[in-house]
């Protein structure tokens, strides 16, 4: 007893200070969202079309990228003869719809706004999330896993991952909804009592990814009212954490 | 990682990063770990518990720490030896009972030897590309790809085999692929595993597989 309390005193506190602290440093080669400046386009030059592997980006216009579809790989910014796209080193990239991922270089991103307030009231203190693998490679899962250890501790905001539906007030959902997945997932919403969120974790979950297309998946979440995307390949812990705590308003002062 | 190799090589300061927080890891993970064997209560919990007899191992096909803690020798950075694992060996860690404490014994033996494996890489990386070149500049034809290939291959990952079967088409790229995670294999041990075992073992024989939901065919 007395060597575990003394390798607890010597382990010490280690869970981050964010949100009332400064976040935590992420590494120099952290890609947040990809921006692009089509002003500097050479005419009839369609390298970072070609080079996306999931069609994310559209040229026509303005030119748009889809964070949805985005994986954040710097292939499209390596392709680009002139740098008109860079990752910028923001961590921050939840939204409430689905079509304000897809944004032209000028446009900003609507962060997530918190939820009504009688689902406030229901939810701001105590969110029991199921979360269903439907179809992931085990990236997102993982980086949703790390929230749970000492360095993130999710269960001090009063979010904790149930294990049943019924325990649960909504689906954290990750995998691009493959055909096996499909009713396992319906059956997993069917059994969460109501009023209930669904939240998108990660390029699959909401447009299919590098899966897109495929006839064994669904291209992401389509038949259930998604509250909250988190888009990334997989995203990092602090934009799945940053985006739970706008849903529920607790990080409105930032 | 991406076909064809890795998107970032590891620079100097990032492996002088790497090697101080591998101290550190080695440190807390060597006295938790000490705590837990010298915890009477949890090793009355491990031991006789959950016990699959290398017989049904073999015969369920198992791999990975699960198959080793059961006394099979199966080990793809030894059977199948390719890339640096033709030149570093790293000894198979294995044990009889096939309990949880098995279990837990030879994924401690691992943690150290990787522990030291991985310092000894980073200690003398070699320099040159990380990457095969994408022949059409696009990074979805990979140098040495051909048209109408099929690919295998294995790596041994820290549960065990992970297969990645490859197909291209007549134009060389990609067509295909199936990964199959030691998963997939080790689910049916853990199945077996728990019949006879109290409800209140069940944490105990459940993480000793530590299995993943995403490596079964989703």
């Amino acid at each position: 007893m007395l060597k575990i309390l003394l390798e607890r005193l010597r382990q010490g506190h280690r869970t981050i200070d964010w949100p009332q602290g400064p976040p935590p440093e992420l590494s120099d080669r952290f890609r947040g969202r990809p921006r692009l400046d089509r002003t500097r386009c050479p005419a009839e030059c369609r390298a970072c079309v070609v080079a996306c592997p999931t069609e994310a980006i559209d040229l026509a216009g303005l030119g748009r990228i889809d964070l949805g579809r985005c994986i954040f790989c710097p292939d499209c910014a390596e392709a680009c003869p002139v740098g008109a796209i860079t990752h910028e080193a923001d961590y921050r990239l939840a939204v409430r719809q689905r079509g304000e991922l897809e944004l032209t270089g000028t446009e900003e991103l609507q962060l997530a706004a918190a939820l009504d307030r009688r689902l406030k009231r229901l939810f701001g203190r105590s969110l029991k999330l199921r979360q269903v693998s439907a179809g992931g490679c085990n990236a997102c899962e993982t980086d949703i896993n790390v929230l749970g250890t000492i360095g993130w501790d999710l269960g001090r905001f009063g979010i904790q991952l149930v294990a049943s539906p019924r325990h649960a007030d909504g689906l954290l959902i990750t995998g691009p909804v493959t055909q096996i997945m499909a009713l396992a997932l319906r059956k997993t919403w069917d059994a969460v009592p109501a009023p209930k969120l669904v939240i998108a974790v990660g390029a699959c979950a909401i447009s299919g990814g590098v899966f897109a297309g495929r006839p064994e998946q669904q291209d992401g979440v389509h038949d259930l009212p998604v509250d909250l995307y988190i888009p990334g390949c997989p995203p990092h812990p602090l934009t799945i954490l940053d985006g739970l705590l706008r849903l529920l308003g607790r990080l409105e002062s930032a | 990682m991406r076909p064809g190799g890795l998107g970032f090589d590891v620079d100097p300061a990032r492996s002088t990063l790497m090697l101080e927080r591998l101290e550190g890891f080695e440190r807390d993970t060597r006295a938790a770990i000490t705590l837990l064997w010298n915890t009477p209560s949890a090793m009355a919990c491990f031991e006789d518990t959950g016990v699959l007899a290398q017989d049904t191992t073999r015969e369920l096909g198992l791999v990975g720490p699960a198959a080793r803690a059961s006394g099979l020798a199966r080990d793809v950075r030894l059977d199948h030896p390719a890339g640096i694992w033709r030149f570093s060996h790293i000894p198979l860690a294995s044990a009889g009972a096939g309990d949880v404490f098995a279990r837990a014994q030879v994924r401690w033996t691992e943690i150290q030897r990787s522990i030291e494996f991985i310092r000894d890489q980073l200690r003398s990386l070699a320099g040159g590309p990380v990457r095969a070149a994408a022949a059409d500049g696009a990074a979805r034809l990979v140098d040495g790809f051909t048209p109408d290939m099929l690919a295998v291959s294995l790596v041994e990952s820290w549960r065990g085999e992970v297969c990645h079967t490859l197909l291209t088409d007549g134009a060389g790229r990609i067509a295909r692929c199936k990964v199959v995670d030691p998963s997939f294999h080790n689910w049916s041990g853990l199945a077996l595993a728990l019949r006879g075992q109290q409800i209140s073992d069940f944490p105990f024989c459940n993480k000793s597989f530590n299995l993943s939901y995403c490596g079964h065919d989703l």
